[in-house]
């Protein structure tokens, strides 16, 4: 499952709804259910999901899906080694 | 403080100390895994109205590492790193559940996690922690830095 994926699940699973509606450009903010408490489940979830820290600045910084997945994919960049 | 230090001393830990009259007082029960403990703080410990204040939420935390630290291999240990992240306000005069439990070890350093929750599940607060271990090889090169009865304190509680 490639980073899209597995992020657009943990943000179906922890607010409830249907994968189809989390899309790149959609504001994280706007999605039924989304609050503090919700965002932090996320954040948590992808942390371990991929073995990374993300910053608490990032809650602020980031508006939509899209940038969360890129905020994720460059956090796992920096966390490969370069060979 | 583990409480084990409570056989050489009487323990006035903020944490977790029965009978220190401005402390958490928590009651920390172990399991296999880890440390849970269930409590409610009053007004004493508030900032806004009704909230309690943050740096409290953490000194929760903070115990609740170190318990789960101390209780996992009986050595005693300070805290070195401790991340607070915060999901929503803690009310006083409500029951919250607090649980944490050992992610990784060194040995040198423990890692560990915990969350504060409601009783219904709702994530009131996250830590994870870094703690030094201080055992009897470390006492003995840093030692002579600290009080003698703070030492013997420590070296009582690593022979439970």
């Amino acid at each position: 499952m490639d980073v899209q994926q597995q992020i657009r699940t943990i943000i179906a699973e922890e607010l409830k709804v249907p994968q189809e509606q989390i899309t790149a450009d959609v504001h994280l903010r706007t999605l039924p259910g989304f609050d503090s408490m919700r965002a932090l489940e996320i954040i948590l979830r992808t942390e371990n999901a991929f073995d990374i820290e993300i910053d608490a600045a990032v809650t602020f910084q980031v508006a939509t899906v899209g940038q969360f997945e890129d905020t994720v994919r460059e956090l796992c960049r920096r966390r490969t080694p370069a060979a | 403080m583990p409480e084990s230090v409570n056989t050489e001393t009487v323990s006035n830990c903020f944490g977790c100390a029965p009978r220190n009259p401005i402390g958490l007082r928590l009651v920390i029960d172990e399991d296999g895994t880890g440390c849970t403990a269930e409590f409610e703080l009053g007004a004493d410990y508030e900032s806004f109205p009704g909230v309690v204040h943050g740096g409290v939420v953490a000194s929760v935390l903070d115990e609740l590492l170190a318990q789960a630290v101390y209780r996992s291999g009986r050595t005693s240990a300070f805290t070195s790193e401790l991340r607070v992240r915060y999901a929503q306000p803690m009310r006083t005069g409500t029951a919250y559940t607090a649980r944490a439990e050992v992610t990784r070890r060194d040995e040198s350093s423990v890692r560990a996690a915990g969350r504060i929750r409601t009783p219904d599940g709702g994530l009131v607060a996250v830590a994870d922690g870094v703690f030094h271990l201080l055992t009897d090889e470390v006492l003995d090169q840093a030692g002579d830095r600290l009080p003698d009865s703070l030492v013997q304190a420590l070296r009582a509680s690593n022979r439970p």
